[in-house]
């Protein structure tokens, strides 16, 4: 099949609440090839986890979604909820930050993984568990023959972690969605399963979505990055173009508040005044307004749209920044 | 080690804060657990020394017990040349208004029925200050964090954002004019962008009021913006200390340089850090004889099996607990009397 | 944090709230109220209800008037039923709350005193006391209320304890609080909602309790008009003259329904903001 993997058009998701309609994800527009690692960056609040889960179907429930979603050529909005619940459940894998929301934890292992391969290909009870050990051995689970008999509690946070990517695997998933999968982690474990996650979308040929909160666990990892705020991508490049040039002035402060390991000690780090805003509100003009330094009268009154410009490179602001972070 | 220098030099002053051999055991449902096991350091006046490490190796548990909250099972806390572990429960209360803490998760830390005005006055008002010298030190210290005392002062926590309650709680802290604050994890739970906010506030309010700060983080980049001076723990010891561009700049600690290594550093050209670290932290019920980091170390040999490195320098302020560091130590220049009057970390 | 009473409350909160609030008013008047004493004879025995006036429910086996007991029945079974609630309510959550801040061997005195209660059967123990001691009001508040420390004990030790894993205890011990401000200051306030809201339902259970007791005869003894004792009474006459039964038990019902009501809703707004509970 050729064409990209996934598509997504002007895609919303708008939640009603008790302090009106919070605009979560407010016209997202993405495409992801196979083989390619996208990175989906922003801080709590952003939109990020909903606009993943409205991918797969999975949005809150009262939520009104538009937009269209592709994935291999299908359209998954026109599919009636059945068809597209299997559907997601053949083509993407999913993995979210806590491994024991994800898990059964009376249930060995071993049985969890083979009851999604057994779903999937119609296994019988003897290849199932072939193949789960299989996968075991694939995300890295030492001894993965004894291991699949283990309930969930007897593992570690990273093999934890590495079996829920052997679950979201069972089905040769073409694309692989990680929602915040290593922020519970510690650093030499995170690097263990970034390691692990690029490993297979590259040996496998599927799409990976990262998102995360740290923009350090996108740049080493991801060939696009996207930056959302406030339900919106802001911007959106090749990884190199985003952190080495970034336009967006969100970006470009973010990228300034962050302590470094080779800036020497007691830097000043720059501060983005004020905090993320209300997705309640109906504000018009740029979310990052209130808080820019560059804001002009043009900010505050009209919603910039994501531009382009060469190399792929797309930015939604009317004062964008020079590039050249420090 | 005073062997007739040139000209007559001022005796150092007492470090504020010395921790020597401290021991913290908790009895869990598998056993007893070491937490932090004979930890030692020493903390100057208006410094800054972080602790950082993975998650269970003793960081927070280490801050608290400096702390004496709970005390320590073992081991020595001088503060301000006063023994805080000999000190009665009555004593100590006395002495609780100079070592103040800022705690990871500020909306657990502040209880959520009172008003911001009367948790900042807490502290004042159980050290018996009079009142009416109390509301004015309130206002000042929620001025001082940026917060305007006449629009918050009658609020309650729970309608603060997280940056804003941990400025409500270093406000808790500065107005008892402490000399250490302990932060645990002070911007864990925070955004990046209102992160940076809470470590400029910190770094200024060190530095107007002279405070030494004890700074636990699992962020090594954090750590390097804060510290003067950091210490690296793992599964309960201190594996590495020293100022922090010696420890950053050339680790001499195997698990320092992976740990730095495994950093996700925010810039995609990046150099390709070296080989990641194999495993997990192994169980503290039953830490590995010997050197407690063997299990996951590429260098390691038998001895490191049987015999548990004691620390020992390899720097002017920079010492190490390893057989076979990454950075020999400079034996034949230890001779010469030391350029600066930098204090020694650690126990002997 | 809601300022407005809830809506799931609605129609039966706002019924179960008027009728325990007229109860406890015709209890605390009852002196005021032109009610005949509720041991003398009025008239003659097992009159039928709205036969007479201002006799509205008639007379029971001995001439009394039902109106006049059931009225001053009301006074002893909600004295009784609330006395004995606040005795275990305070007592209960004391210990719960101290046993939950000293732990260790504090912690297992208190543990093994509950138990021991919760070990002593309680009928037998009333129908001890009853033996020995002079049945009353007072007895009965003291044997209940003690009977029911345990059930307060460890509700107000899990509250005391979800609040002690939060840090502001700790924040305030750093800050320099003793003991008495730790306990009294910061641990207590936050356990007084969820114990105060299952005291309300522990005291409909309490009715129910003393009205079985002063039933079988080991509570208040006659001619004192607990609704029990005219339930007891009242059983002789079943065939000729239902209402001398059906008239208190309707009191009960009606009663511990409201405490229910009104316990379950207090329960609801303090368990889900049970961090936001002053």
């Amino acid at each position: 099949m050729k064409g990209p993997l996934l598509v997504v058009e002007d895609l919303r998701c708008h939640i009603p609440s008790a302090r009106g309609t919070v605009r979560a994800v407010d016209g997202v527009s993405l495409t992801l090839a196979r083989g390619q690692v996208l990175g989906l960056v922003g801080e709590s609040g952003c939109g990020k986890s909903t606009l993943v889960r409205t991918l797969v179907g999975a949005a809150p429930a009262r939520a009104s979604v538009s937009g269209a979603i592709t994935v291999s050529g299908a359209s998954l909005t026109d599919m009636p909820y059945e068809a597209r619940r299997a559907f997601v459940g053949r083509h993407v894998g999913m993995v979210f930050q806590d491994p024991m929301s994800a898990l059964n934890p009376v249930v060995p292992v071993g049985r969890q993984i083979g009851e999604a391969v057994r779903h999937h290909h119609g296994l019988s009870r003897a290849a199932a568990r072939a193949r789960a050990a299989d996968l075991l051995e694939q995300v890295g689970v030492p001894d993965p023959g004894r291991r699949l008999r283990h309930y969930p509690h007897q593992f570690s946070g990273g093999l934890r972690q590495r079996i829920t990517i052997a679950m979201a695997l069972s089905c040769d998933p073409e694309l692989l969605i990680a929602d915040e999968a290593t922020t519970a982690l510690d650093v030499t474990v995170q690097r263990q399963i970034l390691d692990l996650l690029t490993g297979l979308a590259r040996d496998r040929g599927m799409g990976l979505i990262m998102v995360s909160h740290d923009l350090g666990v996108i740049a080493g990892r991801a060939d696009e990055t996207a930056v959302m705020y406030a339900g919106r991508i802001v911007e959106r490049g090749p990884t190199r173009e985003v952190f080495g040039r970034a336009r967006h002035r969100y970006t470009d402060a973010l990228l300034g508040a962050i302590p470094r390991l080779d800036a020497p000690p007691h830097t000043r780090l720059r501060v983005i005044p004020g905090a993320p805003p209300d997705l309640a509100g109906t504000a018009p003009g740029c979310a990052f307004a209130p808080r820019c330094p560059a804001r002009g009268e043009r900010c505050e009154s009209e919603s910039p749209p994501l531009q382009g410009e060469s190399g792929g490179h797309a930015h939604a602001c009317f004062h964008p920044a020079e590039g050249e972070t420090t | 080690m005073t062997s007739e220098p040139p000209t007559p030099l001022p005796r150092p002053e007492p470090p504020l804060l010395r921790v020597e051999n401290l021991v913290k055991r908790f009895r869990v449902p598998g056993g007893v657990i070491e937490a932090v096991s004979r930890v030692g350091f020493t903390l100057g006046r208006a410094q800054t020394l972080g602790l950082v490490g993975e998650s269970g190796c003793g960081k927070s548990t280490t801050g608290r017990a400096v702390l004496q909250l709970p005390p320590p099972d073992a081991g020595s806390v001088r503060f301000r040349g006063e023994e805080l572990t000999a000190l009665s429960r009555r004593d100590m209360r006395r002495v609780r208004p100079s070592l103040q803490i800022v705690w990871q998760d500020p909306r657990s830390a502040l209880n959520p029925g009172r008003r911001v005005r009367d948790l900042v006055a807490e502290g004042p008002v159980i050290a018996g200050r009079p009142r009416a010298e109390i509301a004015g030190r309130v206002d000042a210290a929620l001025a001082e964090v940026g917060l305007n005392p006449a629009e918050v002062g009658d609020r309650r926590p729970h309608e603060f954002s997280g940056g804003q309650c941990q400025r409500i709680a270093i406000a808790r802290a500065l107005v008892l004019e402490p000399d250490l604050l302990v932060c645990d994890e002070p911007v864990a739970s925070l955004d990046v962008s209102v992160q940076a906010q809470v470590i400029n506030l910190l770094q200024d309010v060190k530095a107007r009021h002279g405070l030494s700060l004890l700074f636990i983080s699992h962020d090594l980049g954090v750590v390097r913006n804060v510290s003067d001076r950091v210490a690296v723990m793992y599964l309960g010891r201190i594996v590495e200390i020293g100022d922090v561009d010696s420890v950053y700049g050339a680790p001499a600690h195997p698990y320092t340089r992976a740990l730095l290594d495994a950093v996700p550093v925010p810039d995609p050209l990046a150099p390709p850090p070296g080989p990641p670290l194999k495993g997990e932290v192994p169980s503290p019920l039953r830490p590995p004889s010997g050197c407690r980091f063997r299990t996951r170390c590429p260098l390691a040999q038998p001895v490191c099996a049987e015999q548990a490195p004691d620390l020992r320098p390899v720097g002017d302020d920079h010492q190490v607990a390893c057989h076979f560091s990454l950075k020999e130590s400079p034996v034949s220049r230890s001779s010469a009397p030391s350029r600066t009057a930098v204090q020694d970390g650690g126990p002997r | 944090m809601t300022n407005t009473p809830t809506r799931r409350g609605g129609t039966a909160l706002w019924l179960a709230s008027g009728w325990l609030g007229l109860l406890g008013l015709l209890a605390l008047g009852v002196g005021l109220l032109p009610l005949p004493a509720p041991d003398a004879p009025v008239g003659g025995p097992n009159l039928p209800p709205f036969a007479s006036f201002p006799e509205i429910l008639g007379t029971d086996g001995i001439g009394r008037s039902v109106l006049s007991r059931l009225i001053h029945g009301a006074r002893i079974s909600l004295t009784v039923s609330i006395g004995a609630t606040l005795l275990a309510a305070v007592l209960g959550g004391l210990l719960g709350v101290l046993a939950a801040y000293l732990r260790g061997f504090a912690e297992s005195v208190i543990g093994v005193v509950l138990d021991a209660i919760l070990a002593f059967p309680p009928l037998l123990l009333l129908l001890a006391l009853a033996a020995v001691v002079r049945p009353g009001v007072g007895t009965l508040v003291a044997s209940l209320g003690l009977l029911f420390v345990p059930p307060f004990a460890r509700l107000a030790k899990a509250a005391a304890l979800a609040r002690l894993n939060r840090e502001y205890v700790v924040a305030a011990e750093a800050l320099g609080a003793g003991h008495g401000r730790l306990l009294f200051r910061e641990l207590m306030p936050g356990c007084v909602p969820p114990v105060a809201s299952y005291a309300v339902v522990m005291a409909a259970l309490m009715i129910m309790v003393e009205g079985a007791l002063s039933f079988l005869g080991v509570g208040i003894p006659p001619p004192a008009p607990s609704w029990g004792a005219m339930i007891a009474a009242g059983k002789d006459f079943l065939a000729m003259s239902p209402q001398l039964v059906l008239v208190p038990c309707a009191a009960m019902f009606l009663t511990v329904l409201s405490f229910n009501t009104v316990g379950e809703h207090l329960r609801a707004r303090v368990d889900p903001g049970a961090g936001d509970a002053r």
